[in-house]
């Protein structure tokens, strides 16, 4: 199964209650999350791709990009479909 | 550089004026580097950031930074004695205030080993005004990517100087210009009157936080172990909590059980938010400076209370307040609240008070430097919080920068209150798991 960035883009819009989110959009800038929301973008984004981030690499992920990114990067890795 | 400063630079500069409010990071390494090089770091560091390189001048109640005729950043080099040397050095650091009208507002202390690991600290002392948490941790990274640069050969000779910055004001978003901000400051102002009124109606005829008269910050530095840390992580995201407000939770329960007797009764906590995220533009990491407020809550603490719900509650609630744009009101009225608090000097700021600053994005090797250990306080004093905690995510582990007054507690209580929060802690991952 591979993840396309409509599947990130509809998570992060739906964590975050918007109705327009683009690949290049910074989560704290452009979209005003706060941490307790990029918590749930994280947690949204394990349980629906069963990928699991380390505590580390969350401050590089600041774009819906940088999100989709790692996940099919750790699908790559994983392969767990 | 001349330029007036902001609200919340006013209130960390003019509290310099009766206690010493410092932060003072300590980084620990071994094969440190030798005097000459840390000489050329300081001109370095010096010549790139302009407020390195500033003191204060004040003209009626107006306060500037000015860089003309501010001397260069100090350095002391010291024999390191024992591993334990830099705590005491650290407490010094926190307890010395800055002749602000001298500068520069930044201070170096060298402790040097000379054994064959040359294991050595770096103890880095700033007056508040001019850094915030993510300045202090960009500051680490660029001291040690230095360092890494010298002993490659490569050249840091043509240094390029950060553009002097407006203070944060400058960049508030709409709603807090113009006519909207005094709007939103108004709303901001009565939240915060309606909280102190139930907070007092509450706490009548309860203990509250003595005021003494002087107190010496002392500290106490508490590693969490890697199982401990990914445990709380998993955890934290499994119940949609973030680290940092599960933390609070265990703070606060601490202080609650071993300072108020575990009683039903509010307490009033402090912690931090960045604000450059939220600014427009967007302000990067790499420029230093005052850009974060301190957001002040109440919780009302019932008998025996669960990690969880307390974490899921204050979760909540800041959030909310985030959301709200509180942490703009919050910067705005900062300088008011110290001014009132040095005026009556009859209360204290709060109960207890945490900044977390996460993940710090950090090498564990810079060439041939191993970085040890990064710990990092902020100087407390009489009127404010009785316990605080500066906590950071490094290396896998989670570093507690635990800070109390010797007025308020002895080393074995505040000892008590930290083994308390690991066992709420522990307790807390238990339970998830």
């Amino acid at each position: 199964m591979a993840v396309t960035i409509e599947e990130i883009g509809t998570l992060v819009r739906l964590q975050l209650g918007r109705r327009n989110v683009s690949a290049g959009d910074r989560f704290m800038e452009d979209l005003g999350a706060e941490s307790a929301d990029l918590v749930n973008i994280i947690a949204a984004a394990e349980d629906k791709f069963q990928v699991s981030f380390d505590e580390a690499d969350i401050p590089g992920i600041r774009t819906v990009d940088d999100l989709y990114e790692f996940i099919k990067n750790a699908f790559g890795d994983q392969k767990p479909f | 550089m001349r330029r007036e400063l902001g609200n919340m630079e006013k209130a960390e500069a003019t509290t310099n004026e009766h206690f010493p409010f410092n932060a003072v990071i300590i980084i620990r390494i071994s094969s440190g580097p030798a005097k000459k090089t840390l000489q050329s770091l300081l001109q370095y560091l010096q010549r790139r950031h302009p407020l390195l390189g500033v003191h204060i001048h004040k003209e009626k109640n107006r306060y500037f930074f000015v860089s003309e005729g501010t001397p260069a950043i100090p350095l002391k080099v010291v024999k390191r004695q024992t591993n334990d040397h830099w705590q005491q050095v650290a407490e010094e650091e926190l307890n010395r205030d800055f002749d602000m009208f001298t500068g520069p507002l930044i201070r170096f202390t060298y402790l040097l080993g000379s054994g064959s690991k040359k294991e050595s600290e770096i103890v880095i002392s700033i007056q508040h005004a001019i850094m915030d948490a993510v300045s202090a941790a960009n500051l680490i990274h660029e001291i040690l990517s230095f360092f890494r640069e010298t002993e490659s050969g490569g050249s840091v000779e043509e240094v390029k100087t950060m553009e002097p910055l407006p203070s944060v004001e400058a960049f508030f978003p709409p709603s807090f210009k113009g006519l909207r901000r005094k709007w939103n400051t108004f709303l901001f102002v009565l939240r915060q009157i309606g909280d102190e009124f139930r907070y007092r109606v509450r706490t009548r005829g309860q203990r509250k936080p003595p005021v003494h008269p002087t107190g010496k910050c002392k500290i106490l530095p508490m590693k969490l172990s890697k199982e401990l840390t990914t445990a709380l992580i998993k955890c934290s995201r499994k119940k949609r909590i973030t680290v940092n407000n599960l933390l609070t939770a265990a703070i606060i329960m601490a202080a609650h059980k071993h300072l108020y007797d575990g009683q039903k009764r509010p307490l009033r906590h402090f912690n931090t938010a960045d604000l450059r995220p939220y600014l427009i533009p967007p302000l990067d990491n790499q420029y230093f400076g005052s850009y974060f407020a301190m957001m002040m809550f109440t919780v009302g603490m019932k008998e025996n209370p669960k990690v969880w719900e307390l974490a899921r509650e204050i979760n909540d609630f800041v959030h909310a307040s985030l959301k709200r744009g509180d942490k703009f009101g919050a910067n705005l009225l900062s300088y008011q609240m110290m001014r009132t608090l040095f005026r009556y000097r009859s209360f204290r700021m709060a109960n207890t008070a945490l900044s977390y600053t996460g993940s710090i994005l950090m090498e564990k090797n810079y060439g041939s430097i191993e970085v040890q250990d990064i710990h990092a306080f902020v100087s407390n004093f009489v009127l404010g919080p009785e316990y605080t905690a500066l906590v950071k995510l490094f290396d896998n582990h989670i570093y507690w920068d635990i800070l109390y007054l010797d007025s308020d507690m002895d080393h074995e209580q505040a000892k008590v209150i930290a083994d308390e929060i690991r066992t709420i802690l522990e307790s807390a991952a238990k339970e998830e798991s």
